[in-house]
């Protein structure tokens, strides 16, 4: 658990994260090398083999980048990885032969997790394009040494064919609280847009999140590179757009509603005992929506952002150094928001 | 604003079985065990635990019955079907067939693939060992389509920024 308390790239780009509606930006590039099976029928001996293979080439390149392997870490590594959005399923995926290579920076790699390898860039929306130059570099780099499993016909070749072609994801996290309240409109958002789908990030028994609304490509096969950077960005451009419509809209029709939910976000967010997760991040997305009409003082979009990960539980349970019940960590997630939100005011 | 109180937990991005969108939670009482599962919408697991494994149709049905395996890596059909991983690289050739018509079916392959011949190439983006000069015809027309759609959807400086790169890539052709 130690190693992930250094200057890792999720404390980084979310301690200094300024994004308003778009959040965060993930690219990541999913390749097998060729003549190996692939890692979900790979034995043990030759998934090691193949971490070695890959995590040696990119550690010879930058010297700080560190390795954490899946045998390694503990169910809450494991957990912080999976809420800086590096792990999908890290319980099932990062298993022994698995590894994720880290640095502060913005580029890792995911080895023997679905894919022999997946390198990925997190950054902000207008970086997209230089975050694609660069794994496309680094691509070509480990191309030269451990050529990779491609067919003329189906492109780079994945675990799941709908992954193959370019092998390219590119995933934007939007922060949308008046898209959530009007759903027709999120329905038909994706309705106009098949190649385009929506993940859920977590839930409780209770419900799922709400305001937050991580977008991807639903196929990387059969469109170049450019493609598919040009349509996750051009659809978070409309999710954007349609955002601002609808905070506009709920201020002309609706100013006093939309000042409670503001109030009662501030309230909830500087006065809980207790705080779920979800409930916290539902707060800061109406927290904005009050920062941006000048009704909250205090407080600025970056430390919002990055509250966004530090009230998880992974996250908590890291500087908590410790595996927490869940009423501390319910409590300590409310200590926290106070100690943070400090000084904050609510003006209307 | 909605109460989330409730018990934390976690979940998955994807479906545990086939990795898609997340649509339903399957809970599966078996006396005082209790086990809980998230899968997406059209999960063929999903399906088989509801209708059974004999609910194949069509081109599914003609090739379910051909017990097909990979002999490289041992995967079949069936275990695809599952929403299971392919296991190498020879799985692409071995079940070539019905990859290509679950694409389809997924609708996960764009409305130029699908009006193509079918022995052209459905990749049309990087190819390995190639300088981008050597892919520059497929890669033209990537960008072309990419435009059009930016256009209809009246991104202008997305726009712009294709136009930038589609003279360059023209300029760099000719020299």
């Amino acid at each position: 658990m130690t190693k992930l308390n250094l200057d890792l790239p999720g404390k980084t780009f979310w301690g200094q994260n300024d994004g308003h509606i778009d959040l965060a930006a993930f690219i990541i590039l999913k390749r097998n090398i060729d003549r190996f099976l692939f890692p979900g029928k790979l034995d043990k001996d030759k998934r090691t083999q193949i971490l070695s293979l890959l995590s040696k080439p990119l550690i010879d390149q930058k010297k700080d980048l560190l390795l954490l392997k899946g045998e390694e870490c503990s169910p809450l590594d494991k957990e912080w990885l999976q809420e800086h959005f590096f792990l999908a399923n890290p319980l099932q995926d990062f298993q022994k032969g698995s590894g994720i290579l880290i640095n502060s920076g913005p580029y890792s790699a995911i080895l023997n997790v679905q894919e022999h390898l997946q390198l990925r860039f997190l950054g902000s929306k207008s970086e997209l394009e230089e975050g694609w130059t660069a794994l496309s570099k680094q691509d070509d780099f480990l191309q030269e040494g451990a050529p990779f499993a491609f067919s003329p016909h189906f492109g780079f070749l994945t675990s799941f064919p709908k992954d193959a072609g370019t092998g390219l994801e590119v995933e934007i996290l939007l922060q949308t609280p008046a898209l959530s309240l009007f759903r027709e409109e999120e329905h038909l958002l994706f309705n106009e847009e098949d190649r385009i789908e929506s993940l859920p990030l977590f839930s409780s028994s209770s419900g799922v999140e709400r305001g937050l609304l991580l977008i991807r490509n639903k196929t990387s096969i059969g469109m170049s590179e450019d493609q598919i950077l040009s349509l996750v960005k051009g659809f978070a451009e409309k999710v954007i757009s349609k955002e601002v419509f609808l905070r506009k809209r709920l201020l002309e029709t609706d100013e006093s509603g939309t000042k409670d939910k503001v109030a009662r976000a501030f309230g909830l967010l500087v006065h809980s005992y207790q705080m779920e997760t979800l409930e916290a991040i539902e707060a800061f997305g109406w927290m904005k929506v009050g920062l941006e009409n000048g009704w909250i003082r205090g407080v600025d979009r970056r430390k919002l952002n990055h509250l966004l990960v530090s009230v998880r539980r992974g996250h908590l349970n890291q500087t908590l150094e410790g595996d927490a019940s869940r009423e501390e960590l319910l409590h300590k997630r409310a200590e926290l928001l106070h100690s943070e939100l400090k000084g904050i005011e609510l003006l209307i | 604003m909605a109460d989330f109180r409730g018990e934390e937990k976690e979940r998955p991005f994807e479906c545990t079985a086939c990795r898609k969108g997340i649509k339903v939670l399957y809970t599966l009482v078996i006396r005082d065990v209790i086990t809980e599962q998230v899968m997406c919408g059209d999960c063929p697991e999903l399906k088989k635990r509801l209708q059974g494994s004999s609910n194949l149709t069509g081109i599914d049905k003609k090739l379910g019955e051909t017990g097909l395996a990979c002999g490289s890596c041992g995967t079949s059909l069936e275990q695809i079907k599952m929403g299971h991983s392919l296991g190498c690289s020879a799985c692409y050739a071995v079940f070539n067939d019905f990859i290509i018509q679950d694409l389809i079916h997924q609708k996960a392959l764009p409305e130029r693939v699908l009006n193509q011949k079918k022995s052209l190439p459905l990749h049309i983006g990087k190819i390995p060992g190639k300088v981008p000069a050597e892919n520059a015809s497929l890669r033209l027309l990537a960008l072309n389509e990419a435009l059009d759609e930016t256009l209809k959807r009246e991104d202008y400086e997305e726009a712009a920024r294709l136009r930038d790169q589609i003279k360059r890539l023209t300029e760099e052709r000719h020299d």
